[in-house]
């Protein structure tokens, strides 16, 4: 359903991105692995539309979107849970879930927040506290489960174990899977932690220095030499 | 019983014409706020929005009249010529004026929103001449509630109107869908942009919002004062700064109440003291109260990200 063809794009006149192709199946979890500055969260950008493509196309379902402005992408149903999370921490827990339904006119009914509330039981505790509240773990499920408030058939989620406990990591993980899985969600995932990444994930590109070094099947990525001294600790 | 006190009479009518100023101080430092909370601008050219409500509402009110129209229904087309028209004057100039220079560095939207009041006053001045309009009797009833404690009705009507509309908009920006979007974009704009929030479409219709609630503002003043003048804009945009920046500037609630609060210290002196410093008391007040509480009454205290 994505497809990205020779994509160069980076910030004003630098250049970060450098050739990339890339497509993510309907359904299917992908993962984006590569070190600090090698340009995923900025790959993950240039597809929402907050960075401009200097060159090259992308495809959602066939059609570009190449140019068009974040809002805009967000309505053709892909959500983006950035780097970061960024929570609306002044406005609470069921402002920011009705914020992620923003693009749905009113078609996310109670049952999907109800759905939602039960992948999540600690967020329906926390419903009218304000954002900046929650602990980091919980942040984050607000962050996915605001994401998902939107229906989405392709989820760009950024670093979702950042600076969580292995378990809170393990648990997300858990449930990013269940949610592709049944409800047919597309995932592209950049992730710090690869070897949990790939685990989850179908299939796997590795970036350098913005450019993808390698691709294919999570098994071979797993069990790759390269990939496993640069990114999985070596062991 | 009031009879008897005039000191307190003399006091009620004291507070009675404070509050009534300090409605109108309100509504103008919620444009203030709600445009700076939501671009980081301080959008000086907004005392001279107030100013063309005024001289909308004045020439509205003419016309009106002029058809025979009865008063009630005068002041219903007034109002609604006056907040259409000055809403489209705020979304005008931020279209040209702010939204070019969005991502440039602070100051040079700031420089621009001075240079956009000027223009706007001299536009004003070139249109309308440089003498002060001057209503014909309109709406002069008054009631005397005790003896020598008198209401306008235009004070009744500000008190009443103003009252109101602040609840609605408060409402407004807590309760609907609409709200809970503006606050999102004043929170972080390029998240609300991933969620499909037209960041755009907020930004427009924030400026119209605060240009509206000027309007009235304009509406009520010519109403009261019976005139309107092109340098209004300056002094009145000025106080309803102050006042913005007393109640927290960003703050809503802190808008009002440093309204009401520069409304009533302002009045309160004049009645008491005397009006020869009334205009600098407001930002001595203001002095004093950030001397005291820097964020203001309600603002919050800027925590650096870490």
């Amino acid at each position: 359903m994505l497809k990205i063809e020779n994509l160069r794009a980076g910030y004003g006149r630098n250049t970060v991105l450098e050739d990339i192709n890339l497509s993510v199946n309907e359904g299917e979890i992908v993962t984006l692995i590569g070190a600090n500055g090698a340009g995923k969260s900025t790959l993950l950008l240039t597809i929402s539309g907050v960075v401009k493509a200097q060159q090259g196309r992308i495809l959602l379902d066939d059609t570009p979107i190449t140019g068009l402005n974040p809002p805009t992408i967000a309505r053709l149903r892909l959500a983006h849970a950035p780097e970061g999370r960024r929570i609306f921490g002044r406005l609470t827990v069921r402002e920011n879930l009705l914020l992620g339904a923003t693009v749905t006119n009113g078609k996310t009914t109670k049952q999907d927040m109800e759905w939602l509330l039960g992948l999540f039981p600690r967020l329906g505790e926390r419903l009218e506290q304000r954002g900046g509240t929650l602990s980091g773990g919980e942040q984050q499920m607000l962050a996915i489960a605001r994401a998902l408030m939107s229906k989405p058939r392709l989820l760009l989620l950024d670093e979702p174990s950042l600076g969580l406990a292995p378990l809170i990591a393990k648990q997300i993980f858990e449930i990013i899977t269940a949610v592709s899985l049944h409800q047919k969600l597309a995932v592209l995932l950049v992730e710090q932690n690869a070897s949990a990444a790939l685990k989850i994930a179908q299939r796997g590109y590795v970036l350098q220095k913005g450019r993808i070094v390698l691709s294919g099947d999570s098994a071979a990525l797993l069990v790759n030499p390269e990939i496993r001294s640069a990114y999985l600790g070596g062991h | 019983m009031f009879e008897h006190a005039p000191a307190l009479v003399y006091f009620s009518q004291q507070l009675l014409n404070g509050l009534t100023l300090g409605a109108i101080y309100g509504l103008i430092a919620l444009g203030y706020s709600m445009v700076f909370s939501i671009l980081g601008l301080i959008n000086f050219a907004h005392g001279e929005i107030f100013m063309i409500g005024g001289y909308i509402a004045f020439l509205a009110v003419t016309l009106f009249l002029g058809f025979g129209l009865s008063p009630a229904l005068v002041l219903l087309l007034t109002f609604t010529a006056a907040i259409i028209i000055t809403s489209g004057v705020g979304f005008t100039l931020e279209r040209i004026c702010y939204r070019p220079l969005r991502g440039a560095a602070k100051l040079a939207p700031f420089i621009t929103a001075i240079g956009a009041s000027i223009f706007l006053q001299n536009a004003v001045q070139l249109w309308q001449g440089s003498q002060p309009k001057a209503l014909a009797q309109f709406l002069t009833t008054q009631y005397e509630l005790f003896p020598g404690l008198v209401i306008s009705a235009t004070q009744l009507l500000i008190l009443g109107a103003g009252g109101l509309l602040l609840v609605l908009f408060t409402l407004l920006i807590n309760k609907t869908s609409f709200g809970r979007q503006q606050r999102a974009v004043q929170q972080d704009a390029l998240m609300a942009g991933l969620l499909g929030i037209h960041v755009n479409r907020v930004i427009s219709a924030t400026f119209m919002l605060g240009a509206a609630l000027a309007a009235v503002a304009g509406t009520f003043v010519l109403l009261y004062y019976g005139v309107v003048d092109f340098t209004m804009g300056y002094l009145a945009g000025m106080k309803a700064f102050a006042a913005a920046v007393l109640g927290g500037i960003g703050s809503l609630p802190g808008a009002i109440v440093g309204g009401l609060i520069l409304g009533l210290t302002e009045t309160f002196w004049a009645g008491y003291i005397g009006a020869d410093y009334k205009h600098a008391l407001g930002f001595f007040v203001l002095i004093l109260v950030l001397l005291l509480r820097p964020q203001g009454l309600f603002g919050k205290p800027e925590v650096e990200k870490v």
